[in-house]
């Protein structure tokens, strides 16, 4: 950094020669072949999974699209210049579109938004950003420069700034009123025509509306909107003006931006697009829980995804990014990912791997631990015999896809059945059930234990009703038929629970051994008389087909939701390192400033030196002077003494043999200890104060 | 976390009075003061006086620093005592301590309206004050501790920088106080894109970069910012609204290390137009140049740069202005004992300086006036009629 250091200049450019970028330059050199398939794989999957998301985004909010579109073509139907005497009685049609919190992913929702507008409705439609509008000019130059193409403004171009300059037109809303005037008004039909057939409506109809986004409108500063929804209203009989306000919180937001006077202007309806959490719901079972893409994410990363969204931004643009960052993760680090492709290009890319690679794949743990549960005869083949181990690898990818087309349907019927449990066991959104059977066999979690129970307490008409619903989520999965068909075979038993009933035979009851044992525990006593209890009480024939039901769902579970991760190749379906995801994205730079003062042997990596190692508030002498600074200031009040802090820092970091040369000593312990409490003023733990001399405020509080 | 017993102040002074830390056995001079209270326990283990340990407050409890002093004053010493054992029930029974002991981690710091910091001051050492370049000087002599470390540190973070070799790299320093956009937006088209003509407005200028960088680069950005510029957060706008254009085209690097400022700087919108990537580079490495513009706390406020920057104007001035500024100087010069010294009034400097010839007329004098303004060498105050004129200190 001593480059870029002076006291005179703040920015400083090295040129390079380099223009375009070369991805293999950055890619390890080594095993070239695998990391290039690596890239093409991720390449291919990542483009599918965005159009994906993309058709996903565009049809997620289609509906309440339509309904604005309708609304903007509706707003001005009447519209025509003979209507100016009633022009003081107008409203300004207003759309307030309620977005939601999500506003990293209004960028994308809008663009659609227009884009959708410009196709359908009127290619006049301007988007403004609050960024950009801090002034009713800028306002209007942004408004203007988007509809008249910025062909007649002197907005940019460098070419046409001096034609520009001798003619620039006014930037008023007149002058688009003109210029409407003239494009849309008298082109299509002489004034004659139109005032001929003045009562019909329909070629009037045809005037376009000019609709005006605003995207983020809690941002626009009131004034400049006020005066300019004031100037449009003004000029509403000439230019058929509609608003869309882009709007995060809520309605009350408008009538908080605009006083009365302003509002009555403006006539307004409401649009609300669906939360963003449902989104992610359908992206997360669209995306993720599907056995189409072979990519999944490990149970700890599919967490922190999870919590990113729900704590930080509700963001599915975040997520969808995010997402992309897992799966480049998963197909830079894992050499053997490109396996994970298709189910088509299985067996292809399977026969491709070579010696090397083979050997990489059996040194997997999940394949390792695969093979010692196979049978002594086929052991030394699978770690030998490269043909067939690549037959066994072939079948064991097959299974994999097998397992998944199985997993997310019955997944799906367990959310069913927890889903409406009092107390949520396993949680309310599948996204939850999702991560819990990512997590360990889902039927060996105690909130599993806990949902079966409750499930044998329901009654008959809700227990039918959830039957009914896994029989639905399973109407299209072929290869789960059978299983269809046991559900909706107790569904049938239990409408005709009555005649079961009957069958019942009477002397069924077993005569149960009610004697106690003479000499017993108080707890062993209490467990008999529970169990003779329970014998005795005779089950009704709903009760017996319910504990059949659960019985049956349990044994499904057991089958079909075992945990990916302790099948065979689950290193090269799963990403897995949530280390890495964390750091990245989702990264604290407080604590590793912390950390680094409190603790600075985590980074140093010392392994001689006791003094740093100490987690804790010890202060060793052969610390970073930065550090023993810190650690001083800790054990301070609001204020520090600086004469008192330099002692106690002398004390701590001179050793008791530099006695000698004292005053040279001195000078530079000085000079170290201003030093470092710069550099804490400068993190921004200090700060000077004039309350007392020579003292320093501490800015933060409680650090340990 | 279980500082809390000792953080609140009449007790902890108490014990850092009756214990004789280390630390203290050095600085006699300031027994009640903070760093005495600083080294509570792990100086209290290796401590020279022993009569008084602490043995009912660690005997179980280990991880606790809680060091209640048996034998302190006697009459003093109930109340905390007495508060003992109160908190240690709280500890073992409530899992939301950590967070309880927390909150009033932040009341005892500001409850205490001063604090029971020591009347010391620095006037008692009789070390010099240090201006920056004798402390840089002394600096360089001094070896940090665990340099090897470092060095590996330093060694590991920097071999994502190689990456960026050959292409050119734009250097920010966020800290540089009086940066601006414009300085930016210049520094990329004047010296990365060799552009020597002038822009309208920055909006223009980003819009030529964006062509430009289409045109023929693709990687190309190497910014440093220091994230923490609360100085001036209007800058911060306009900076982002570049950044989104080229945001494809170029790649941000972004130093943040304010403790502070960190997530306050950038709202989640802001943070949204990028797509960050976060990486831990902790190297140990000192702030030098970031420290070193004059406004560290400890450091003599020589006036160095002020003074640099007067000698050039000085030397660029003529020798009428030269004379008139001398001639203002030596009247303030004259007048430094009166408290009451306003400055000269501009009828009595005007007279002065035709009395020596300076200057010719009334307008004259203005326009020179004004050009000391701009360089912020002398300020002008209207008292009543007169307008005043004085050095700026």
């Amino acid at each position: 950094m001593s480059t870029t250091g002076s006291v005179s200049k703040g920015c400083f450019t090295f040129k390079g020669k380099k223009r375009r970028v070369n991805v293999e330059d950055y890619l390890p050199r080594a095993q070239n072949k695998d990391i290039e398939s690596c890239q093409a794989r991720f390449h291919e999957l990542w483009e599918e999974m965005d159009t994906q998301m993309q058709i996903l985004q565009s049809d997620f909010n289609s509906s309440i699209f339509e309904e604005l579109l309708t609304y903007t073509q509706c707003a001005h139907a009447s519209f025509s210049l003979e209507t100016c005497a009633s022009a003081s009685l107008r409203e300004i049609p207003a759309a307030a579109l309620v977005t939601g919190v999500n506003t990293p992913d209004h960028g994308t929702m809008f663009g659609n938004l227009v884009s959708m507008l410009r196709d359908r409705v009127t290619p006049l439609v301007t988007i403004l950003k609050s960024k950009d509008c801090q002034s009713v000019r800028n306002i209007l130059t942004r408004t203007m420069s988007q509809l008249l193409d910025n062909t007649h403004l002197d907005y940019d171009d460098d070419e046409d700034s001096e034609a520009v300059n001798s003619r620039p037109l006014p930037l008023t809303l007149s002058t688009l009123a003109k210029w409407y005037h003239n494009k849309y008004v008298s082109k299509p039909s002489s004034p004659k025509k139109r005032k001929s057939s003045a009562g019909v409506g329909v070629e009037r109809g045809g005037l376009p509306p000019v609709v005006i986004v605003m995207e983020d409108f809690e941002n626009f500063p009131p004034r400049v909107v006020q005066d300019f929804i004031i100037i449009t209203s003004n000029y509403i009989s000439l230019l058929p003006v509609v608003f869309i306000f882009g709007i995060a919180t809520s309605v009350s937001a408008i009538h908080r931006l605009l006083p009365n006077e302003v509002s009555s202007l403006l006539c307004m309806e409401k649009f609300q697009a669906p939360p963003s959490t449902e989104y992610l719901a359908l992206a997360i079972s669209q995306m993720l829980m599907t056995s189409r893409c072979p990519f999944k994410l490990g149970k700890g990363v599919f967490q922190l995804l999870l919590d990113i969204f729900l704590y930080y931004d509700f963001s599915v643009l975040n997520f969808n990014q995010a997402l992309r960052f897992a799966m480049l993760d998963h197909y830079t680090s894992q050499p053997l990912s490109y396996l994970c492709c298709n189910h088509d290009d299985t067996e292809v890319t399977v026969n491709q791997m070579d010696g090397q690679a083979l050997d990489r794949l059996r040194q997997l743990s999940s394949f390792m631990s695969y093979v010692e549960e196979c049978s002594t005869t086929e052991q030394p083949s699978l770690l030998l015999d490269e043909k067939f181990t690549k037959r066994r690898v072939v079948q064991l990818i097959n299974e994999m896809f097998e397992y998944h087309i199985n997993f997310f349907p019955i997944l799906n019927c367990l959310h069913t059945l927890v889903s409406k449990l009092p107390g949520y066991p396993l949680g309310k959104q599948v996204r939850e059930v999702y991560s819990a059977c990512l997590e360990e066999s889902v039927w060996e979690r105690e909130d599993y234990k806990h949902a079966t129970d409750l499930l044998r307490m329901l009654a008959k008409d809700e227990l039918k009703t959830l039957v009914t619903q896994c029989v639905n989520k399973l109407a299209t999965e072929a290869q789960l038929a059978s299983v269809k068909a046991d559900l909706e075979r107790f569904g049938y038993r239990m409408d005709h629970i009555d005649e079961e009933a009957e069958e019942e035979p009477a002397g069924d009851m077993e005569m149960v051994d009610t004697s106690l044992p003479s000499r017993t525990s108080l707890h062993q006593l209490r467990q008999r008389l529970q169990d003779i209890s329970k014998k005795q009480k005779k089950q009704s024939p709903f009760e017996k087909l319910r504990e059949e039901i659960v019985d049956y769902c349990h044994a499904l579970f057991r089958k079909y939701l075992i945990a990916p991760s302790s099948l065979p190749l689950y290193e090269i379906f799963y990403y897995t390192s949530t280390r890495v995801i964390k750091q990245r994205l989702n990264a604290s730079p407080r604590s590793a400033l912390q950390k680094a003062l409190s603790n600075p042997g985590y980074y140093l990596q010392v392994t001689i030196c006791v003094c740093c190692d100490v987690e804790g508030n010890h202060i060793g002498s052969r610390m970073p002077d930065t550090c023993v600074v810190y650690k001083l200031h800790l054990e301070c009040g609001q204020l520090i003494n600086l004469y008192d802090w330099m002692q106690a820092f002398v004390t701590v970091v001179q050793q008791e043999d530099e006695n000698d040369s004292l005053k040279q000593a001195d000078h530079k312990l000085q000079a170290r200890f201003i030093q470092a409490v710069s550099q804490l003023q400068f993190l921004g733990f200090i700060k000077p104060t004039k309350r007392k001399t020579d003292h320093v405020a501490r800015l933060t509080w409680g650090g340990c | 976390m279980f500082r809390t017993p000792k953080k609140s102040g009449k007790m902890a002074q108490l014990a850092s009075e009756t214990r004789t830390p280390k630390s203290i056995l050095k600085t006699p001079k300031s027994k009640e003061g903070t760093p005495g209270k600083c080294n509570g326990n792990s100086d209290s283990e290796e401590s020279l006086d022993t009569s008084d340990s602490d043995s009912d407050g660690s005997d179980d409890q280990p991880l606790s620093t809680l060091t209640t002093p048996k034998g302190a004053t006697p009459s003093t010493s109930t109340a905390p005592i007495a508060r003992a054992p109160r908190r240690k029930t709280e500890e073992t029974d409530m899992p939301l301590f950590l967070q309880k002991t927390s909150v009033e981690d932040y009341f005892d710091i500001h409850s205490s309206d001063v604090g029971p910091t020591s009347d010391a001051t620095l006037a008692k050492l009789d070390l010099p004050h240090l201006d920056q370049k004798s402390l840089t000087t002394l600096l360089t002599g001094v070896e940090s501790s665990h340099q090897a470390e470092c060095r590996q540190l330093y060694k590991e973070h920097s071999e994502m920088n190689t990456t960026l070799s050959g292409f050119s790299q734009l250097v920010v320093n966020g800290y540089f106080p009086s940066l601006s956009v414009k300085h930016i937006l210049n520094s990329i088209t004047e010296d990365i894109l060799d552009h020597s003509g002038s822009f309208k407005s920055p909006l223009d200028q980003v819009e030529f970069i964006k062509t430009e960088f289409e045109k023929r680069y693709d990687v190309e950005e190497r910014e440093n910012p220091e994230c923490s510029i609360p100085a001036q957060p209007g800058s911060q706008h306009p900076h982002h609204s570049l950044g989104r254009p080229y945001q494809l085209l170029t790649h941000l690097f972004l130093r943040i290390s304010h403790f502070m400022n960190t997530f306050t700087v950038w709202d989640q919108t802001k943070c949204c137009r990028f797509r960050w990537l976060w990486y831990d580079a902790t190297t140990f490495a000192p702030y030098t140049e970031e420290t070193s513009y004059e406004n560290s706390l400890l450091v003599q406020q020589t006036g160095g740069l002020a003074m640099s920057s007067l000698t050039h104007v000085m030397k660029s001035l003529t020798p009428n202005a030269k004379g008139i500024f001398l001639l203002l100087a030596k009247y303030q010069m004259e007048n430094k004992d009166n408290a009451n010294y306003i400055g000269m009034s501009l009828h009595d400097l005007y007279q002065r300086c035709r009395e020596s010839f300076l200057v010719n007329s009334d307008l004259t004098l203005q326009a020179q006036l004004t050009e000391f303004r701009d360089h912020k060498m002398i300020r002008s105050k209207k008292v009543g009629t007169e307008i005043m004129q004085q050095i700026n200190n």
